[in-house]
Parts: C-alpha cells; sequence; structure tokens
C-alpha cells in the first residue's frame, strides 16, 4: 500500500513542490495496524500451497489482466493482511474477504457518544452564536453611532443589547428550572464590558453639570472598572473623565452645602438670594483647575438666577463656566442653551444649539430650541426646516412629531398638525403630543376630540410624573373651555398646593380678556 | 515534523476523534476499507483513519469534503459564539457566560484545526481532478477548484501544526487588538 501510494503521489502528473512534500512523509506509519491475530498458521499454509500452486494455473488472459494491474515491481497481487491471492478483488491492496471486513470497521461505543454529544454540544454553539450575533450586533451599530456622534441612538442600541441579554437569560433560567427548580438563576449570556464601556464613552460626549448625570457616571465607573480596567489604554478618556467629574462632585457638593444658606424658598414659592454674600463666598474659594473655575462660575450663575438678575449678568456667569472649562465645556453646553433661551437671547441659542448638534447629532433639545427660536422669529419655514433636520437626525425619536406639530399649527395646517399628532401617537405617545393636539382640536373648534386629547396628556404626564408647567396650565385652560369643571378645579387645587398660579395668559384667557387664538397662534404661540 | 502535527493533534483532542469519526463513518458509506480506526495514534495518522486509496473522482473527493465539511459545520457556531462573547463582547472573568464561551471558544477551535484532509489524499483529488491525462468534465473542475485548492493548502498548514498556530494567532488578536 505504501509503495503504490508513494507512486501514485511521485507520478509525473502531480505538482513539483508535492514530490518533495511527499518525501519527508512517514510511510511507515501509514501501514495498516489491523488485527491479524485471528490468522491462523493453516490459513497462511493453505494460502502459501495455493501461492504455489496458482503460478501452473494461471491462464493467458489472467497473465495479461495481472500485467496491466501491476504498477508496482514490488505488487506480487497478494492481499497486504492475510497473504491470499486478491483475485478479482477491487482494493489494491486487500483480497475480497480482507476488504469486506475493513468495510464494516466498527466505530466504537466511544466516538459515537462523543459524536452524539458534540451534536448536542453543535446545536448550543449555534444558539449561543444566534444570540451573541444579535447582541454584539447591537453594540456594534453603537460603536458605528459613536463614531458618527451619534451618541443617543449609541445609548439606544446599548439599552436593546442589555435588553437582549436579559431576556435571554431570563429565557435559558426558565428551561433550567424547569428540569430542576432549585437550581440558581445564572448570567448564561452577558453583554460584557464592551457595553459598559459604550455607554460611559457617550457620556464623555452628552454628559452634563446636573448631579444626576455625574453621579450616575461615578456610579458607572467604579462599579465596572475594578482591578485597574479603568487604567487600561482603552479606557484613557473614560479615566480622563472620571477623574475630573469625581474633582467637580467633591467641590459641587462643598458648594452645594453652603448655597442653602445663600438661597432659600419662601412661601409664595419665590426666592430669597442672598446674592452679594454667595458671590463673594465662591470668589472665596480657591480654583486650583480651569475646571473648577468653570464650576464656581457656574454657581455664581445660579446664583444670578434666583436673584432675578438681568440676562447679562445671568448668562456672563454661565458664559464663563462653559468657555473656563474647556474641553470640558459641554458639561454647561445644556444648561446654557435652555437658560438662553429662558433669558431670551435667541441668537446664542441658535449659536449653542449649532455646537450642540456638532457634538452630538443626535440631540433633540437642540433642534427644539432652534425651532422654537425661528417660531418666536415667525420664521416659519426655516422653523420647518429645522424640523426636518431633528427627523433627519433622530429617525425614531417621538420629539419631532410635536415640533413640527407646533409648526405646523403656527402656519395654520391645523389638518395637518392633528395628522402628525396621530403618527406620533402610533411611534410611541408622549404627554407633548396629546397637548399639541388637543390645542390643534381646539384651534378647530373641535371641544370634543380636543378635551379627550388634553386628559390623555395629563394623564401621561401624571403617569409619568412628568407634568410641566405648560402642561398644566393648557390642561386647565382646556378643561375650562370645553366645561369639564373636575379636571380644572383638580389642576386649580394642585397649584394652589404648590403655592403657585396659573400663567398670566392662562388667567386673561379664562377672563375673557385674550381668546385662546391669541395665545396659541401668536407671539410665541406658547402659554407664557 | 510529526511531533508538532501529533502535539497539535492532542491539543485538539475532540476536533481530531471527531475527525477520525467522520472519516470512518464516510469511508463507510462511501464504500471505502478501512484498516485502522484508530482516531488517536503518535503518527501523521493522528485525527484520521487508515483506509484503501481511492481511484474515482467522486469518491476522492467526497472523502476529503465531507469529514472536514462536518467539523467545519460543527464547529462555527462554537466559534463565532465563543469569540464573540470572549473577545468582542469581553464577558467578565466572574460571570458564568465567560467559562461558557471559553468551553465553546476551545471546543471550536479543536473542530476548526482539524477539518482538513490528509495531504496525501488532497493530493489524490487534485491528481484524479485535474492531473495530466485525466478527462474530468469541466464544469466538475470549476466546482471543485475552491475546495481542491483549500484541501491542499489547509492539509499542508495541518500537517505542519500550523493551523493551530492560526488560531492561536487570532485569539492574541481577540485579545490584544479587538
Amino acid at each position: 500500500m505504501a509503495e503504490d501510494k508513494e507512486k501514485s503521489l511521485t507520478d509525473e502528473t502531480l505538482p513539483k513542490e508535492s514530490e518533495e512534500t511527499s518525501a519527508s512523509w512517514d510511510w511507515d506509519a501509514t501501514v495498516p495496524q489491523t488485527d491479524t491475530s485471528n490468522i491462523t498458521f493453516d490459513d497462511l499454509q493453505e494460502t502459501e500451497g495455493k501461492a504455489i500452486e496458482q503460478p501452473a494455473e494461471k491462464t493467458e488472459e489472467k497473465k495479461a489482466e495481472e500485467e496491466e494491474t501491476v504498477s508496482s515491481p514490488d505488487d506480487d497481487g497478494l492481499c497486504i493482511v492475510c497473504g491470499k491471492e486478491r483475485g478479482n478483488s477491487p482494493s489494491d491492496l486487500y483480497c475480497n474477504a480482507c476488504r469486506a471486513k475493513f468495510l464494516r470497521t466498527n466505530y466504537g461505543v466511544g466516538h459515537i457518544i462523543l459524536a452524539f454529544v458534540m451534536v448536542i454540544v453543535a446545536a448550543l454553539g449555534y444558539f449561543v452564536a444566534t444570540s451573541t450575533v444579535t447582541v454584539s450586533s447591537k453594540l456594534y451599530k453603537a460603536e458605528q453611532c459613536i463614531s458618527e456622534k451619534r451618541y443617543d441612538d449609541a445609548l439606544n442600541l446599548c439599552s436593546e443589547a442589555f435588553d437582549a441579554t436579559d431576556k435571554l437569560n431570563s429565557g435559558v433560567n426558565a428551561v433550567i428550572k424547569g428540569i430542576n427548580s432549585n437550581v440558581t438563576n445564572q448570567d448564561w449570556f452577558t453583554e460584557g464590558e464592551k457595553a459598559t464601556h459604550l455607554i460611559l464613552e457617550t457620556y464623555i460626549h452628552r454628559m452634563t453639570i446636573n448631579y444626576s448625570d455625574r453621579s450616575t457616571f461615578i456610579e458607572a465607573v467604579e462599579k465596572y472598572y475594578v482591578n485597574g480596567e479603568l487604567d487600561q489604554p482603552r479606557n484613557a478618556d473614560i479615566k480622563k473623565l472620571y477623574n475630573v467629574v469625581k474633582e467637580l462632585d467633591t467641590m459641587a457638593s462643598s458648594i452645594e452645602e453652603k448655597m442653602n444658606s445663600f438661597i432659600s424658598q419662601k412661601e409664595d414659592g419665590t426666592y430669597d438670594v442672598k446674592y452679594d454674600e454667595g458671590i463673594k463666598y465662591l470668589d472665596s474659594l480657591k480654583a486650583e483647575s480651569d475646571v473648577q473655575k468653570g464650576l464656581v462660575d457656574y454657581y455664581k450663575f445660579m446664583l444670578a438666577y434666583y436673584a432675578n438678575k438681568d440676562s447679562k449678568t445671568a448668562l456672563g456667569f454661565i458664559d464663563n463656566a462653559y468657555k473656563e472649562s474647556g474641553e470640558y465645556g459641554y458639561l454647561y453646553l445644556q444648561n446654557y442653551m435652555g437658560m438662553a433661551w429662558q433669558y431670551k437671547e435667541y441668537d446664542k441659542v441658535l449659536e449653542l444649539s449649532k455646537i450642540a448638534t456638532e457634538l452630538n447629532v443626535n440631540d433633540a433639545s437642540a433642534y427644539y430650541y432652534a425651532v422654537k427660536v425661528y417660531i418666536e422669529k415667525n420664521d416659519l419655514e426655516t422653523a420647518d426646516k429645522v424640523c426636518e433636520d431633528m427627523r433627519k437626525a433622530n429617525p425614531d425619536g417621538i420629539d419631532y412629531y410635536s415640533t413640527k406639530a407646533e409648526v405646523l399649527r403656527r402656519q395654520n395646517k391645523l389638518d395637518e398638525a392633528i395628522e402628525i399628532c396621530r403618527k406620533g401617537i402610533v411611534a410611541g405617545s408622549d404627554s407633548e403630543i396629546y397637548r399639541q393636539q388637543a390645542i390643534a382640536y381646539l384651534l378647530k373648534s373641535d371641544k370634543e376630540n380636543a378635551l379627550e386629547a388634553i386628559k390623555q396628556s395629563y394623564e401621561i404626564a401624571t403617569q409619568n410624573q412628568q407634568l410641566s408647567i405648560q402642561t398644566a396650565n393648557t390642561v386647565a385652560l382646556i378643561c375650562f373651555i370645553c366645561d369639564d369643571t373636575k379636571t380644572y378645579e383638580e389642576v386649580e387645587a394642585m397649584f394652589k398646593q404648590s403655592s403657585m398660579e396659573f400663567s398670566d395668559s392662562v388667567k386673561k384667557c379664562i377672563k375673557g380678556d385674550i381668546t385662546f387664538e391669541d395665545i396659541f397662534m401668536k407671539g410665541s404661540g406658547e402659554i407664557s | 515534523m510529526t511531533i508538532v502535527y501529533v502535539i497539535t493533534k492532542y491539543i485538539t483532542v475532540i476536533g481530531s476523534i471527531l475527525k477520525g469519526f467522520w472519516e470512518h463513518l464516510f469511508c463507510r458509506i462511501l464504500g471505502v476499507p478501512v484498516s485502522d480506526a484508530r482516531y488517536l495514534q503518535a503518527t501523521e495518522l493522528c485525527g484520521h483513519v487508515e483506509h484503501d486509496f481511492t481511484k474515482t473522482k467522486a469518491v476522492t473527493f467526497f472523502i476529503n469534503y465531507l469529514p472536514g465539511m462536518m467539523n467545519r459545520l460543527f464547529g462555527y457556531g462554537m466559534l463565532v459564539g465563543g469569540y464573540l462573547g470572549l473577545f468582542y463582547m469581553k464577558a467578565g472573568t466572574d460571570t458564568v457566560a465567560f467559562w461558557f464561551c471559553v468551553v465553546l471558544y476551545y471546543i471550536g477551535v479543536s473542530l476548526m484545526c482539524n477539518n482538513a484532509p490528509l495531504y496525501e489524499d488532497a493530493l489524490n483529488n487534485w491528481d484524479l481532478l485535474y492531473g495530466k491525462g485525466q478527462k474530468t468534465n469541466i464544469f466538475a473542475k470549476i466546482f471543485a477548484f475552491i475546495p481542491s485548492v483549500y484541501f491542499i493548502v489547509s492539509a499542508w498548514f495541518e500537517k505542519n501544526g500550523l493551523s493551530l498556530l492560526v488560531w492561536i494567532a487570532l485569539t492574541l488578536v481577540g485579545i490584544f487588538v479587538l
């Protein structure tokens, strides 16, 4: 057999390199290791006898056939196992009997069991692969979003990955519990450190100076990065931000403690602010780094805001905070934008909105403020354009629907506004979409639908504990106009309980000094 | 070189045994006598079976193709699941998922390191299909070309113990680059 193989492999039809490699092959090792213990001495004698007798019996035809089949001078036409004549065996090596035996070589029970186990493991492997691919594809997309500065999308995808993993784990644990109820739940699947890393990476670009953001970030880093993980080069940016935020957090905690003595809320809801004292205290603080100086200025802004200082003073402080913080200026960006809007510094809002969308393409609030500014400026065409940009940047975001409805309403396209709200409700309704729909209905004098929509808005807002002053005012006004006294009184009581009053425009409208159209179709188009 | 080959076969023992088993199974299905069915032995036959030299193109091709295909088919899922879990998602070592992925990855690598035919079988297949004087159907030649090249290359890699080295390199890429 070995010779046969060698001959075939060294045939001139084969490529040269194969000749070289086959030359180094250990042919001795390939000699059949079949157990020949079952071949008796008699068998061998018989074979020998036949072998001696055969040449005399050979016909001319057989000789010719043998000449044709013999490819090697060493091939004696005998079975290499039993030594018998191969005869008409289709094998070059074995006689028919040995060949038949080799065609039925046993597999071995152990090997069959292993193969069976591997079928199960392979099936398990495919299940794991499918699940892992599902989760990792989300993380991969999140990674892409981060590279495209779509941080909100990245965050959504990461939370989808977490949800998918939870679902898989609960599914597998339920199956295992079905077999043995005493088994404890295990994390068979994990979104791994990758998901945490991606989430924290989004924080690097979309974080704010607010307490909740600071504490969430610090907690996440301390929870997930243990045993020197944070020192890994891939986590360098996260570590840098962590150190900055930690530094700011320590300073902010001590300042906030002191700030309570400078700002106190009065019973009527207004604030009593010791402005000069507060500024003096903040000036006395020794800020070592630029980010610390920025934080001090941010608290000066807070003082100015609560003390009802003019926009130049208040915004001047937050502008300092934003600029002094250098690369971490974005921590103040959202607050700065919101305050600029509140102080009616519309050009500043547009400037900051542009910066915010450059930093985070998905920043819906930046688009929202820009739309509001254009509405205020009565540039409804540009407002509409920004709305579409908002949609493009957040195809799945529902903020688009309410913002677009507001623009359409101001363009007096009430039917279209109602329709866009309907689409928004299908896409994932929120309180604001229903509020916009209610306003549009009432402007069309459809009191029934207006009341139904505003009640939905009120219900969702209270359920989610996100009832804004604006929504509460709108609910009160529409319920008053639509004669829903019960809800109107409920909201009125809520205002009184919080030592607050309805806004001026609502009060005037209830008195009959101005109309509903005056509030929602003129000026800012909103409750002031 | 035999010692390196045998070491790689013993490191990837599950794949070696399974590859031998598939080879044995397909030899029996395709009517090729198997004279030595010891899947693990310290020779070049480790992870293979000693079978009669095949003479027809189809049988030769399938004896080369099917056993390896089975190991690939079984191994892909485990390899992908394990690799992504360990190196892309970076499962934490304190989770069950990590060890689960380690086991799957090892078995996957073990199967993928044993998906090539015996080098001599691969050359025989090439000879029968593309050798001088062989009258092979052009469509069969086209269809079998890429697999036949793959048989020779992968068998050469396996013969020299390089397949495991490739997987070790990919593992290191996973650890240090991904």
